[in-house]
């Protein structure tokens, strides 16, 4: 060994130190690191884990988010179909009842105006009798001679005593 | 016809009579309806061709006013 420019004690010495310097560095670098790593390690499985579940969670969510946007669709797509009946429902009620109405005044002008008509008819038949009832008065007053008044008075009298 | 000779009967006509119709008209209310009281003949332009007679509560209408009324009426109704 001394042929080979090596020294048994500087041998042992640097042996030992390095040795002493592996057990230092473990105690006091190795294993805090370690640990640090092992700590690391957890936690990113942990934020791994959590990320999973969230994940997990986000698509329970969206897929609810989803179910409710389509029950509020149908809902929504419900009511307004349900409101196109009602309309039109109501529609044709009051095209009905205006239809109603309308043809109720028709038939009280209808018969209103043959009320009028009929009585205008039954004043003009009055005064017309009358009128006529009137003239021949007139006429028979004027117009009878006293010979054709006796000649009347003797015809009636003949009528009375036969009947 | 009873107490008929306490009130006259009145006979209206357009035109006076004359002495013949009177008689007729006389024998007519005497034989016919049992009038035997004096009559008085009255002349009134309103009696429309004919005469009327009255007594006491009895009237005759032999103008053609009655029979103009009634189809007056008959028009009418």
């Amino acid at each position: 060994m001394e042929k080979l420019g090596i020294e048994p004690i500087q041998l042992l010495a640097q042996t030992f130190n390095f040795i002493l310097l592996l057990i230092v560095l473990k105690k006091f670098l190795y294993k805090p690191i370690l640990r640090m790593l092992e700590e690391r390690q957890k936690k990113i499985s942990s934020g791994l884990e959590y990320a999973e579940k969230m994940k997990v969670e986000l698509d329970r969510s969206e897929k609810k988010r989803e179910e409710l946007i389509a029950k509020a669709k149908e809902e929504a797509r419900e009511i307004v179909v349900k409101a196109r009946k009602e309309a039109k429902q109501l529609e044709q009620e009051t095209t009905a009842q205006a239809q109603s109405e309308a043809k109720n005044i028709v038939e009280k002008a209808r018969k209103d105006a043959g009320h009028e008509y009929e009585a205008q008819v039954a004043n003009l038949e009055k005064e017309t009798v009358q009128l006529a009832s009137a003239m021949v008065e007139k006429l028979l007053k004027d117009a009878l001679s006293p010979k054709e008044q006796k000649d009347i008075i003797a015809h009636r009298l003949k009528k009375i005593s036969q009947s | 016809m009873k107490d008929n000779t306490s009130e006259s009967a009145v006979v209206v006509s357009a035109v006076a009579m004359d002495l013949e119709t009177k008689t007729a008209l006389a024998k007519l209310l005497k034989s016919r309806f049992a009038i035997d009281a004096p009559i008085e003949y009255k002349v009134d332009k309103k009696v429309l061709a004919g005469f009327t007679v009255t007594y006491k509560a009895w009237f005759l209408d032999a103008s053609i006013q009655r029979e103009l009324s009634a189809l007056k009426r008959k028009m009418l109704h």
